[in-house]
């Protein structure tokens, strides 16, 4: 599984961070971000990623299974 | 009830849009579901800013009010008369919005707010064991209004010597006409000293509501720009001397203008929020035990809480956003010209059912939720990871202390519209 934050439609939010904050995290300027080496997401963190791909009020994260 | 009946009833509905007004709020949730289904881009000539120019349009569509939120070319936010300029950043369009965003978004980060929460919870901790050594009390007073304000205050840079004013301030320009009866009685209180003619009882006529708020939001102003000079003697560790020393674009300091429009703003932003959906989410709790206890079942689950907090301020969203069009405008089949108001109640949104199943409905674990309480778009709430700890941490905590309580059997609820909230709300420990 891979994940990533589409940066046009992130608005900060937060939602993803909230809910799976190892693979969220936010830069300077308040907008989501993947930590590089968690994109291709281990599997114990899947289920956090799907659930932050759902809650996202912009819908800018999207999983390639 | 036949369809062209309820499509009549549609536009009766819009045609008397007035959410400022308890008659509104007892029958909100019925009248933005009968809109929705019967007249979704609703023609309304009363506007909820009541000062405002033109005619307009009340959206109840998750799916129309979050188009109208993201197109920010279209739909400018630049959608009311102001006391002096348009506020900062919330009344400012893209490009220059980003640039103000940029400014104080480092400062609002997750990481930022995670580090006030030893804090958040000593002085939650604090404001609670003073109300619980009562039977009964006034929750909004003892705790909602407080706890975040004073927060605020000290975070934002706003004196604490001068609470009471700032409150007063506060409720004088928000809350002169809204229901809330501290918001009236101290406009009318304005309203004598400025030598107008006020009812004993009932709305404060427009007019005079108007030049009330003109007053009161000029020694406002005239107070920050006392504030900013004592800063720039001064700098302090607030945000207020941060914003001072920050750039535009990298380009150039703020100039004094948009200090004082954005002290303004982050003044109305800052101080009531939390405290509204505070006070409405622990009313639901007196009224509904079993929500309640499912809530307290759940709480200490770090994860459980971050999903029934979002749905406490999806079914408890307060804020109404107005928008204004810039061109003329095909909307979902309705002709819109420029000039015209949009407004976006986010209570109608969140409980869009082709978004939300059962949408009237607590469900702490739901998923999907992307509510749109704290707005949605560019203009998304900038205090929103704040707002989120200062809700969990104070539902927390309360419920920790006081598992049981109800409504006090006399003291009725007392509710405001417009921007919803309480603005009373006396409890009986159970
Ligand atoms: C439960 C509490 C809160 C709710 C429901 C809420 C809701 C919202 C909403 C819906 C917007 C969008 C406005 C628009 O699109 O025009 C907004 C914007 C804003 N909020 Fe909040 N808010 C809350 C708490 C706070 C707090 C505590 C602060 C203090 C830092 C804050 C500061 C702001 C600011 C400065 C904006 C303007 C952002 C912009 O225009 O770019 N809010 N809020």
């Amino acid at each position: 599984m891979r994940v990533e934050i589409i940066a046009d439609k992130c608005q900060g939010h937060g939602m993803c961070n909230m809910v799976c904050p190892s693979v969220f995290k936010h830069d300077e300027d308040g907008f989501g971000y993947v930590v590089a080496e968690l994109a291709e997401v281990p599997a114990e963190l899947q289920d956090e990623v799907r659930l932050a791909e759902v809650q996202c009020p912009e819908r800018a994260i999207v999983i390639e299974d | 009830m036949s369809d062209r009946k309820n499509l009549n009833r549609a536009v009766s509905v819009a045609r008397g849009y007035d959410p400022y007004t308890s008659e509104w709020l007892e029958h909100e949730f019925e009248s933005y579901a009968l809109l929705r289904e019967h007249l979704p881009v609703a023609r309304t000539e009363q506007l909820a800013y009541r000062r405002q120019f033109n005619g307009g349009w009340l959206l109840t569509r998750y799916d129309d009010i979050s188009a109208c939120l993201s197109d920010t070319d279209v739909f400018s936010s630049q959608s009311s008369d102001y006391p002096q300029r348009p506020w900062i950043p919330q009344a400012i369009d893209p490009p220059s919005h980003t640039a103000y965003r940029r400014i104080m978004n480092k400062w609002f980060t997750p990481e930022a707010m995670t580090a006030m929460e030893p804090h958040l919870w000593d002085f939650a901790g604090e404001l609670l064991d003073k109300m619980l050594q009562k039977d009964e009390f006034d929750f909004v007073a003892d705790f909602a209004d407080p706890f975040p304000t004073v927060i605020f205050c000290e975070l934002f840079g706003f004196p604490l010597d001068d609470y009471e004013q700032l409150m007063d301030w506060k409720n004088t320009l928000m809350h002169a006409t809204d229901g809330h009866s501290a918001g009236r009685a101290l406009a009318v209180a304005k309203a004598k000293e400025l030598g107008l003619q006020t009812p004993d009882e009932g709305e404060l006529p427009s007019e005079v509501a108007g030049q009330v708020y003109g007053a009161t939001a000029a020694a406002l102003y005239e107070y920050f720009g006392g504030l900013l000079e004592q800063r720039r003697e001064h700098a302090r560790n607030d945000m207020i001397s941060q914003l001072i020393a920050s750039e535009y674009d990298g380009e150039r300091p703020l100039t004094n203008e948009e200090l004082l429009d954005t002290l303004f703003l982050m003044f109305m932003a800052g101080l009531d929020t939390v405290a509204s959906a505070m006070g409405l989410i622990v009313k639901t709790f007196a009224e509904q035990p079993d929500k309640r206890r499912e809530f307290i079942a759940l709480m200490d689950d770090s994860q459980k809480l971050t999903l029934a907090v979002e749905e406490l301020v999806r079914t408890h969203a307060i804020v109404l956003l107005p928008r204004r069009v810039t061109e003329e405008k095909e909307f979902e089949g309705a002709s819109m010209h420029a000039g015209d108001q949009v407004m976006c109640p986010t209570m109608a949104g969140n409980r869009d059912p082709e978004q939300f199943e059962n949408p009237d409905e607590i469900i702490y674990d739901r998923v999907p939720n992307r509510h749109m309480g704290f707005g949605h778009g560019p203009h998304r709430c900038l205090g929103i990871h704040l707002a989120r700890r200062e809700l969990r941490i104070g539902l927390q905590l309360l419920h920790q202390r006081m598992p049981d309580y109800e409504l006090h059997p006399d003291k009725k609820p007392e509710l405001f519209g417009g921007m919803k909230g309480a603005s009373s709300l006396w409890l009986r420990k159970g």
